[in-house]
């Protein structure tokens, strides 16, 4: 046996900052004082701090997601996750004791931090990490007045300034302006943020990309048919409301004939543009963060029917179902789901690149995370 | 100084063991232990490193020598580091991490530590234990607790190498 090494604990923490989750994780068992080094906040955030930087981070992108499934009579929600890398996609189902037959929403994802929305009696908020297993159930409902809860949608997002996670909730009514809370996971509590008057909202949750949330609100011109949108986003420290520029084509564009849907796939701000009537759907993608002239188609599925794979053909034909994409990586590839399928796609050629991989039940809502230590509950 | 004479400074290092190195001052301020001795004046004589050995201090100035004669390229020095770390063992990167840490050099202490991290990543547990002469101080109930909690990333470790 070689000689020991007696190094500080500051040192072995620079080390283990380096080291993959697993091993991270297993290096849990060696003592005590390695279970506690490895527990601190500092080290769960430089460790993080690290693995953001690796250059290969596209490899480690998970997909979380939300599915139906039949049981006894009753149709009940389930959760489960697969990885979006070179792997093979396989589903890890998650929370088997918490399979629930209430509504269920996934608002979004930081950090390996994702934020649950199942509506039981009251709204109840989960911060779960699917790594660790932790989940906070412990986020009291918002305060306020709850007439309008059933309407209500979410975000969930990461202020650098304050070190806090935090979620905006937006109370949909039928008149503008909104009325908008924002929740701290660091102090605790609710509080009223200015009204969110940028026009209306649909129902879907709020989309945390480079450090802000965005929404896609909507106009409707006097006198007229025309609709327009915009995107808005507010800054989770200041919480102001701003308006983002849209792909030029579609800006003062009547999109009365389109079904746009805001997305975070891979860390870009992208909208995903169906047409109505059609089996046509466009992806486009803000590929540098606040530069209006930096939004790219990435992805367009023509017409089914004529789409030029024949493989795809004959399954959608057998499937007529939604397109969603899931996540665009650096090097352009894209993964998508039609059903209870993920087809990764090479967005320059538009050529598949995977085979179709079966996750055997139909992707209903998801979040693209990467796995952290990042507690739920905050400090430790 | 180098500036003013018109040839290369180069200072005396003494390692705990007496053994003297000569290293050019450029490529020796990149530790800033040193750095911080040369700006306060007292890098006349012999420098004493007295928590460093000979084999390593020799390891270190190969190294300070190696990235300082590389231009501002932070590709080729991090093949270099790549390169220069390759060979050494455990024992070697593990006296180099302590040098580093007391030289405060960051970018070896960082090449060094992601080495050491690339090295133990499919270990066992009792392998780093034997390595970091670690005590487990778990109850063997605890432990099993421990371990059940993490069992997956038991998954693809490699058997020891080091009996």
């Amino acid at each position: 046996m070689g000689k020991t090494i007696n190094i500080s604990d500051d040192m072995i923490q620079e080390v283990l900052c380096k080291l993959p989750l697993k091993s991270v994780l297993r290096f849990k068992c060696i003592s005590r004082s390695w279970l506690s080094l490895i527990s601190t906040k500092h080290f769960i955030k430089q460790h993080l701090k690290i693995s953001k930087s690796s250059t290969d981070d596209d490899e480690d992108n998970k997909l979380f997601f939300s599915f139906k499934l039949n049981q006894n009579f009753y149709r009940f929600s389930g959760f489960g996750s697969c990885s979006l890398g070179n792997e093979p996609i396989v589903m890890t189902p998650h929370f088997d004791d918490h399979l629930t037959r209430n509504p269920i929403l996934i608002v979004g994802s930081c950090n390996g931090l994702i934020l649950i929305n199942i509506n039981e009696s009251s709204k109840k908020l989960l911060l779960w990490n699917p790594l660790t297993k932790e989940v906070n159930d412990n986020t009291p409902p918002p305060c306020f007045d709850d007439k309008n809860q059933d309407r209500s949608i979410y975000g969930f997002g990461y202020d650098e300034a304050q070190d806090a996670y935090k979620v905006v909730c937006v109370e949909l009514s039928y008149k503008c302006p909104y009325a908008a809370h924002m929740y701290s996971f660091k102090t605790g509590s609710w509080k009223k943020i200015g009204n969110f008057d940028k026009g209306f909202l649909d129902e879907n949750h709020a989309k945390f990309v480079n450090g802000r949330f965005h929404w896609l609100a909507w106009t409707a011109t006097r006198f007229s048919y025309r609709v327009l949108f915009e995107i808005v986003s507010l800054d989770l420290a200041e919480e102001k409301y701003e308006s983002i520029g849209g792909p030029k084509c579609f800006s003062n564009h009547n999109v009365n004939n389109h079904v746009l849907k805001l997305e975070e796939l891979g860390g870009f701000l992208s909208l995903v543009v169906t047409k109505r009537c059609e089996h046509d759907v466009n992806v486009w993608a803000m590929m540098e963060y606040g530069n209006a002239e930096s939004w790219t188609k990435v992805w367009k599925l023509s017409n089914f029917c004529t789409y030029k794979d024949r493989f795809l053909h004959q399954f959608l034909h057998r499937y007529p179902i939604e397109a969603k994409p899931l996540c665009l990586k650096k090097n352009g590839d894209i993964a998508v789901a039609f059903g209870t399928n993920i087809i990764v796609y090479n967005s320059k050629n538009e050529m598949r690149k995977s085979p179709i991989n079966t996750l055997g039940v139909c992707i209903e809502q998801f979040t693209v995370y990467r796995e952290s230590l990042v507690s739920p509950f905050g400090d430790v | 100084m180098a500036a003013e004479t018109g040839t290369p400074t180069t200072l005396t290092l003494k390692s705990n063991d007496d053994e003297l190195f000569s290293v050019a001052e450029s490529a020796a301020i990149l530790s800033v232990t040193i750095r911080n001795m040369v700006e306060d004046g007292c890098a006349g004589g012999v420098i004493p490193l007295d928590n460093v050995d000979g084999k390593t201090l020799a390891s270190v100035i190969t190294y300070m020598n190696g990235i300082s004669a590389i231009p501002a390229d932070e590709e080729k020095k991090k093949s270099y580091r790549d390169k220069f770390l390759s060979d050494k063992d455990f024992e070697t990167l593990a006296d180099m991490v302590l040098a580093a840490n007391y030289l405060n050099m960051s970018c070896l202490m960082d090449a060094v530590s992601a080495k050491i991290a690339q090295v133990m990543e499919k270990k066992s547990v009792g392998w780093v234990r034997r390595k970091f002469g670690i005590e487990n101080d778990y109850t063997p109930e605890e432990e099993a607790a421990v371990k059940e909690e993490h069992k997956w990333t038991f998954e693809g470790v490699e058997t020891d190498d080091d009996n």
